[in-house]
């Protein structure tokens, strides 16, 4: 239906679509009742009871760290990721595909950052962004975001240049290591970009049947899509106020658009150093006998 | 075949089954000084470090089944969730039997299965090692136990910076009995992590876990879909799953509070999309172990900084 046979002729009315123009709808249904409720009583000043998805070792960790948990988080969005026609024979982004990455993620994650507002967290940790289909729905996918808020100890502030709680995908075994190396986590940045890589001509494939080269069109197309992903990774790093991003991760997705449509999705979390004097315990180095 | 035995013993073959069936229920615990765990060698040194002593391997199961059909009916997915959570809540109510007639106070490392069977039923088994306080005055004494001691002890080397770890969590309690009014607790977390848990001033409270299904006719579902080329949110679809979600887990949090519990951890989140020719459905099932704070309170464990200097190191480095 979403035709990479270049031959589907484009309906009109979508002709004119031009790109970057994929209408978004209004704003977005915040936390459901249902959540309030939920994150009230997890607070409740007379009994807190915290819940967290976080293993025993990462639990641990992020205590020591100086911080406790207050509760699981999560934003969810079910999305119909809309239609772009491509051409057969041009590699290019589509606009409204990224667009539509772009918005039901943040939708998600705006949810999340609500519900860990909602517990008076200072940030939110081991937040995975994962993308569901559902048998009932075609080119429709739901964006979940789900992480562990948490609040330090001794209350200080660890909010980011937006005024935001912090975010970040990393693990609570990471999460301890950034603080020991003397770093904070900002928030978790992210850039993507859904690039139509063309298909080869006829021609071009028979020419190079059986030879060894280069494709240079395919080397073109995916490094420009990496390229266009990062720097909006980066981008949003900037705005944070970052001084880096650890943890990047680079995930190229097909999803449900076949092969030659590709996301590019970079990740990671933005840091700040703690402070310039900053001392790093030493590891200890260890051999282990067991192997 | 005829109902009457051979030997023209008294009752019928249903008896017999009944009694046979009795007799696999009433297994014996085993004798004093004896005990049965899957667990492994090093695993039994650190339930010892931290003053627990295995007893017995204990199970539970527990099945339940519902009509998916009606699931849509209002109020109809509020008995498929309650289906779910009551597989697992006679399991658990199974198992904590067993433990108490070890005289034991919980049960580590549970091996939990859910199964779908046919025509919409649900089996929940839990098996792990029932486990109580050390009953030896001294703790982790010189005395020799079968089992443990001589296997573990000797070459375990036991790092004088961790004595506090050592430490009972109740010292006055090593009765080795559920205290009065307390239930046994039980935990999926295996033994190193109780370790761990009990080490930093926590104790398990038990298995929390909560369902909720949302289900709608599949025909409202394919409506409004397709038909747009648009970018759009599907917000009636959204709302009903993330309530879903948050439904499954403050059902969750009711369970642990119920248990006295002061937190919930390795939450996980299962999903389990349900299709038929009516009804589309989406169960959640969130479970976790609530935990709550020992009379010491926190304890560091003082974690520091380590480097392999195996040559699998890079590894380390590796996201997973």
């Amino acid at each position: 239906m979403t035709g990479t046979g270049g031959a589907e002729p484009t309906p009109a009315g979508v002709a004119g679509d031009a790109p970057g123009t994929a209408p978004v709808t209004g704003p977005p249904a915040g936390v459901p009742a249902d959540a309030l409720r939920r994150l009230h009583e997890t607070g409740a000043s007379g009994a807190p009871l915290f819940t967290s998805d976080l293993s025993v070792n990462e639990f641990l960790l992020v205590e020591e760290a100086g911080f406790e948990p207050l509760g699981l988080v999560m934003g969810s969005s079910i999305y119909q990721i809309g239609l772009q026609t491509r051409r057969w024979s041009r590699s290019t982004e589509l606009d409204k595909l990224t667009q539509a990455m772009y918005t039901a993620r943040e939708l998600a994650m705006t949810r999340m950052e609500e519900e860990a507002e909602v517990l008076g967290a200072d940030g939110v940790v081991g937040v995975r962004l994962d993308v569901n289909y559902y048998e009932w729905g075609k080119s429709t996918a739901e964006f979940i975001a789900i992480g562990t808020a948490v609040r330090a100890r001794d209350g200080s502030s660890w909010r980011n240049a937006e005024g935001k709680p912090f975010t970040s995908d990393l693990s609570g075994q990471d999460f301890w290591t950034l603080l020991q190396a003397g770093f904070a986590p900002l928030g978790l940045v992210l850039g993507t970009c859904v690039y139509h890589v063309a298909h080869r001509s006829i021609g071009n494939a028979l020419a190079t049947t059986g030879r060894a080269t280069e494709l240079p069109n395919f080397t073109q197309a995916l490094y420009d899509a990496r390229e266009r992903a990062m720097t909006r990774m980066e981008d949003e790093a900037q705005r944070l106020r970052a001084e880096g991003v650890v943890g990047v991760q680079l995930v190229e997705k097909s999803h449900m658009w076949g092969s030659h449509t590709i996301e590019f999705l970079a990740i990671g979390t933005g840091v700040r150093s703690l402070r310039p004097d900053h001392v790093v315990p030493p590891p200890v180095p260890v051999v282990s006998m067991d192997r | 075949m005829s109902t009457e035995t051979p030997n023209g013993a008294a009752g019928s073959p249903a008896d017999h089954m009944r009694a046979a069936v009795a007799q696999l229920a009433t297994r014996h615990a085993p004798e004093p000084g004896v005990f049965v765990s899957d667990l492994l060698v090093g695993e039994l040194v650190l339930l010892d470090e931290v003053g627990y002593e295995p007893v017995d391997l204990v199970s539970g199961a527990g099945a339940a089944s519902w009509n998916p059909q009606v699931a849509s009916a209002p109020g109809g997915s509020d008995a498929w969730a309650a289906a779910i959570t009551g597989a697992l809540g006679t399991a658990r109510a199974a198992i904590e039997r067993e433990v108490v007639t070890r005289s034991a106070e919980g049960v580590v490392a549970v091996q939990l299965s859910l199964a779908r069977r046919p025509g919409n039923v649900l089996t929940c088994s839990l098996l792990g090692t029932a486990v109580r306080r050390q009953q030896r005055p001294g703790g982790a004494g010189p005395e020799v136990r079968p089992g443990t001691a001589g296997a573990g002890a000797p070459g375990v080397p036991r790092p004088g910076d961790h004595a506090e770890g050592r430490g009972r969590a109740h010292p006055g309690q090593r009765s080795g009995h559920v205290p009065a009014g307390r239930r046994p607790f039980g935990t999926t977390l295996s033994a190193r992590d109780f370790h761990l848990l009990v080490r930093a001033g926590y104790e398990p409270a038990g298995i929390a876990a909560g369902a909720a299904v949302v289900a709608f006719p599949a025909r409202s579902v394919g409506q409004g879909l397709g038909l747009s080329r648009d970018n759009l949110e599907l917000q009636e679809q959204t709302a009903a799953l993330y309530q879903a979600r948050e439904i499954a887990m403050a059902r969750m949090e009711a369970e642990a509070r119920a248990q006295g519990a002061d937190g919930v951890v390795d939450v996980s989140f299962g999903e389990q999309p349900f299709n038929s020719m009516l009804v589309h459905a989406v169960e959640v099932l969130a479970i976790g172990t609530a935990i709550r704070r020992t009379a010491g309170g926190h304890r560091s464990l003082e974690p520091r900084l380590q480097l392999a200097l195996d040559d699998a190191a890079p590894d380390v480095f590796r996201r997973g």
